[in-house]
């Protein structure tokens, strides 16, 4: 068993991250980080230094996304955010899931309105996947009660299981360059 | 010729503009000086509009008491003395 679990949770308030030795009989709490923002999507990358991430959606601000190198003690904000550009018409209401990729950097996101992006570098910097976010159904996707978002990645090697709310379950097969339903 | 205009930072933004509470632009109207902070201050930029440049919903910008929605939108003219004020929405319940 390992010697610390780490649990971030995101809140409407912000995220906390609870610690435990590895007994898990009692636990810290430390946040809420990004206080008074909610936190719809976080992720704990363990692929070299462990890495806590959060979004952060201030209703007022606009997305950010936070990220902790010390085991969720502090958090600061990635150079950049997932962004639509400025001719795709869309802006971002949300971030929805948060995938880690191949290598130590490589970053997935599900964003709302539906949308896929990449980052190569640990989230500083990022790029919408056209593959499923320019796909020919993409337009004819309607928000459910809860958002058109893409709330769910699942990934293993080349396959990616995307779900989107309502859009359905696409997948692909060559590491997110296309997707089918 | 743009004049100097006067924006006026929350807070809670002032982390984008070094601390500073107010800035100064360059600008004639009110989507000149969104203009300017874009490319002055891309990160204080995000906060106040979205990537389709528009005012985020609650975010309120004001000319001097007047709020811009009212008076117009972005292409409301800045007079000499002017001060833009960037405000969160906020309301009572």
């Amino acid at each position: 068993m390992s010697d610390k679990l780490l649990v971030s949770i995101g809140t409407k308030k912000g995220v906390f991250v609870a610690e435990s030795a590895s007994g898990r009989r009692r636990f810290s709490l430390r946040g809420p980080f990004g206080p008074g923002v909610a936190v719809y999507a976080t992720m704990i990358d363990t692929r070299g230094t462990p890495k806590v991430y959060a979004s952060s959606c201030s209703p007022f601000f606009g997305m950010k996304l936070l990220v902790s190198s010390n085991l969720g003690n502090k958090f600061r904000e990635t150079k950049s955010a997932p962004a639509f550009a400025a001719d795709d018409g869309r802006a971002m209401a949300n971030i929805w899931a948060l995938e880690t990729g191949k290598g130590k950097k490589e970053l997935w996101c599900g964003a709302e309105p539906a949308a896929l992006f990449r980052s190569g570098d640990g989230g500083d910097s990022w790029e919408i996947v056209p593959g499923i976010s320019h796909h020919a159904h993409a337009r004819q996707w309607h928000p459910g009660n809860g958002g058109l978002c893409m709330h769910t990645i699942v990934r293993q090697g080349d396959r990616m299981h995307l779900g989107i709310s309502t859009g359905g379950h696409y997948l692909s097969e060559d590491g997110g360059t296309t997707f089918d339903p | 010729m743009p004049m100097s205009a006067t924006v006026l930072i929350p807070r809670i933004l002032t982390q984008y503009t070094g601390g500073c509470a107010e800035v100064s632009v360059q600008a004639n109207t009110v989507g000149e000086v969104l203009a300017a902070l874009k490319r002055d201050f891309p990160a204080l930029y995000q906060c106040v509009c979205d990537e389709t440049d528009a005012v985020r919903r609650h975010i309120n910008v004001f000319v001097n008491n007047d709020l811009v929605h009212h008076q117009g939108g972005t292409p409301t003219r800045l007079h000499k003395g002017d001060v833009i004020s960037i405000f969160q929405a906020v309301s009572g319940g």
